[in-house]
């Protein structure tokens, strides 16, 4: 071959090497990325820096784990080849169970073994990385050891799940990566009903709209189970939830049952001295779940909620209901035979618009809506009141550096804006504000049954996951499904499912102090009379005289509205 | 005399009190296999030097899997490696984790299937172990696979192109392949990683457990568990 030809292709071959990362970016943009709230030039602009940055990590294969939600499944498979192509570093994401994804993080915290180079793991957690001393602080890492791969237009004030992930130091220690609410789920057609609105008018007194209140929700729930019974010939529910003794049993209350109820204090995102668990802490330093010891998982207020769910589940949902798990029980709203369900994931809003559903019209907008959720009678204002999941990217010290930093470039791309607005299209989990308000989600927000909604409104800064007064998650989190399930079953009464469980975390706080942690481990108090602690302003809180308030309901404009 | 024979039964109580543990596995090579009358592998290797480190004494025992399973949950024994799963949590106390296990698609070389994320093999067949959690893995998943009773010959399938692919363990597949003389086949993607534990029936000592946890931490600080794996990678 002439050396002149020779040359030009080796020349040639050359330039396409040192431009197929932008080249590829214009490609991925264009096929896959073109809903973004950026501009086009701005993605491109985004991009180039990633390629940059990625450099340095040509010769890795970075590895990470998250659970199994659809915004997960989209990274796995389709924003790991995105971010291979642009930045020629290759990733395997892989997806499990939520469960095995903390075993996991656990594991590899206890054995200072590199598993992963990082985790999706949920801010639930966030005590426990706090505690730990094994997790790297984001914060500290992006302005140190991390500088140079930062992305410049990360715009961490537009996450809208960061006061969930920062320790009490006021560090960030994780990055949302998908976020999810647990809220009220109605059938708002047959809420629309006249002769349906005129019967519940004529029974209870008010008017059948979205419940304020439990006492609410409970004369709904017999309403639909007792007076109503049949729809269009179908049997229906006024309520629907599960009881099965299983480990799903476990987040039916850590998710905020007690908080819904109003067990804990005032204090976004997490009640404090007194969280959704009825953890007490002083400084930060958790001091006991037992009323004893100024805790509050075995309050009246907490005897209360578990009493609720088990009346409700015996009284109201399908006869089957107790036995089944949160996956066999999660097929049933879809089936419209559920009038309402006070404990519902926002996760499962793309799988009910199937047009083929009895939930929703031809053209897939639904016949549900999804609503704040009802409160308790001990819930008072400027308390949480439900569950919101935030998975989210953490970086955990026993990782070697360079593993960390090109993982890091990983997680940043699936969250950045170039990406996040077509990622929130598929997986309907929003991180961003941004993204939240875009003109894309004004257009398809009838499509969702509220989501986008709730998601606007300042509702959703009451829903918050887990906080920082659990000290090690992993450690304490089966003791709910083992009790609840108890009182489920009616093996035992709530009083004493709730004494038991109180008595035993307490017990497993004790071991975690034993153990010991880097910072603020337990600290048990001394345990009081009761009275005392019932007697405290605050939480505990005393037993009502009348824990069934009159039943108050509003129009489903008002309950978003409602928040301020 | 009888002061004697006295004296020696009183010493021999609290050794007749110091019996091995008994630790059961299944046949499963690389992890655990006979060779000239021994019992070794890769698990086996790590499970001696664990209770090398924590000074304990003990005697492997191997059966088949169903076999294994009901003697630890009926004795004062252990078995390895097993998943550490949500149901058998309550069962057995637990030593975790013994071994970290990779799952791998491998494919034909002259196969043109690209599989660069478990998608891609969605509409592929794959060959599976019957009844194994990697198959269990990928069923759950709404993957379609075609199962044998024996691992080894999903080698042949494949170096045959009669499965598209074949997902396997990362330790055993080499080691069917290596065996059975294949040359034709490489990994393609390794696609999910697994803990696996020794698992103790509630009646072993729990000293004897925080013992074994503390040198489960030293070996791996240590690097000696890479070492032993390593060994078996080759």
């Amino acid at each position: 071959m002439p050396i002149k030809l020779l040359l030009f292709i080796v020349i040639l071959f050359q330039y396409f090497s040192v431009y197929a990362g932008p080249a590829e970016a214009k490609s991925w943009i264009n096929k896959e990325f073109k809903d973004s709230t950026l501009s086009q030039d701005q993605q491109v602009k985004e991009m180039n820096w990633f390629i940059k940055a990625a450099k340095p990590y040509q010769d890795i294969t970075i590895r990470v784990v998250s659970e199994r939600i659809d915004t997960h499944w989209y990274e796995a498979n389709v924003l790991t080849k995105a971010f291979t192509d642009i930045t020629g570093i290759k990733v395997v994401h892989e997806i499990t169970g939520e469960d095995d994804v903390v075993k996991k993080i656990k594991t590899q915290m206890d054995l200072g073994y590199n598993i992963y180079d990082m985790y999706i793991n949920d801010s639930d957690l966030i005590g426990t990385h706090y505690r730990s001393g094994k997790v790297v602080a984001l914060d500290d890492f992006m302005k140190g050891e991390g500088k140079d791969v930062t992305l410049p237009t990360l715009d961490i004030k537009d996450f809208i799940g960061t006061s969930f992930t920062t320790g009490p130091d006021g560090k960030l220690y994780q990055l949302p990566d998908q976020q999810f609410a647990n809220l009220y789920w109605y059938r708002q057609d047959w809420f629309s009903r006249p002769g349906l609105k005129k019967k519940f008018k004529q029974i209870y007194g008010y008017q059948l709209d979205v419940p304020v209140n439990w006492s609410a929700y409970e004369d709904i729930a017999e309403f639909f189970s007792v007076h109503v019974k049949k729809i269009d010939g179908v049997t229906v529910y006024g309520h629907m939830d599960y009881g099965k003794m299983d480990p799903s049993l476990g987040w039916r209350f850590s998710d905020a049952w007690l908080s819904m109820a109003g067990a804990g204090d005032k204090g976004i995102p997490n009640g404090l001295p007194v969280d959704e668990w009825g953890i007490r802490v002083k400084d930060c330093h958790p001091v006991g779940a037992s009323v004893s010891r100024g805790g509050a998982l075995n309050s009246p207020a907490a005897v209360y909620s578990l009493r609720k769910f088990s009346e409700w589940l015996a009284k109201y949902a399908p006869p089957d209901a107790r036995a089944m798990n949160f996956s066999e029980a999660g097929a049933w709203p879809g089936k419209g035979q559920i009038a309402q369900q006070i404990f519902w994931y926002t996760a499962f809003t793309a799988a009910l618009t199937d047009p083929k559903l009895a939930v929703t019209e031809s053209d897939g907008t639904p016949k549900w809506r999804m609503a704040p959720s009802p409160r308790g009678p001990y819930w008072q204002d400027g308390m949480k009141l439900g569950y919101q999941d935030a998975g989210s990217w953490t970086m955990l010290s026993s990782t070697p550096l360079k593993r960390r930093k090109a993982a890091w470039l990983y997680a940043q791309f699936v969250v950045s804006k170039t990406v996040s607005l077509k990622k929130m299209m598929v997986g309907l989990t929003p991180i961003r504000e941004s993204d939240i308000n875009s003109q894309k989600m004004t257009e398809v927000a009838h499509k969702y049954g509220g989501l986008i909604e709730f998601y606007r409104s300042a509702a959703r800064k009451a829903w918050t996951p887990t906080g920082t007064n659990v000290p090690d998650y992993p450690a304490l989190a089966d003791l709910w499904w083992k009790n609840a399930a108890l009182a489920a079953n009616n093996k035992m009464s709530a009083k004493q499912a709730m004494d038991k469980m109180a008595k035993e975390m307490d017990e497993r706080l004790q071991k975690v102090a034993d153990v010991g942690q880097a910072r603020c481990q337990p600290k048990l108090n001394t345990p009081k009379d009761e009275s005392f602690w019932l007697s405290q302003p605050g939480s505990p809180k005393a037993k009502l005289a009348n824990e069934k308030p009159q039943g108050k309901t509003q129009s489903y404009q008002d309950s978003l509205k409602a928040w301020k | 005399m009888k002061t004697l024979v006295l004296f020696l039964s009183l010493i021999a109580l609290p050794l007749a009190h110091a019996a091995p543990l008994t630790l059961i596995t299944e046949e499963l090579p690389p992890y655990a296999y006979r060779e000239g009358g021994k019992i070794t592998g890769a698990s086996v290797d790590i499970i001696k030097a664990l209770f090398k480190q924590a000074n304990i004494s003990y005697q492997i025992k191997m059966f088949p899997w169903k076999r294994a399973y009901e003697t630890v949950k009926s004795q004062s024994a252990c078995i390895f490696p097993i998943q550490r799963s949500q149901e058998r949590e309550v069962l057995f106390n637990w030593i975790s984790p013994v071994l970290i296990t990779q799952t791998a698609f491998y494919a034909n070389n002259s196969g043109d299937h690209q599989v660069r994320t478990l998608n891609d093999a969605l509409n592929l067949k794959i060959g599976t172990y019957r009844g194994s959690a990697v198959e269990e893995y990928l069923t759950g998943q709404g993957f379609k696979v075609t199962s044998v009773s024996k691992d080894s010959v999903n080698a042949s399938k494949l170096s045959f192109e009669r499965i598209d692919l074949w997902a396997a363990d990362t330790l055993s597949a080499p080691y069917f392949i290596k065996k059975a003389n294949i040359t034709n086949i490489k990994e393609a993607l390794v696609y999910f990683t697994t803990l696996r534990a020794l698992a103790c029936n509630p009646a072993v000592p729990e000293k004897t457990i925080s013992k074994l946890q503390d040198a489960l931490q030293a070996i791996y600080k240590t690097g000696e568990v890479d070492k032993i794996l390593a060994k078996y990678k080759k």
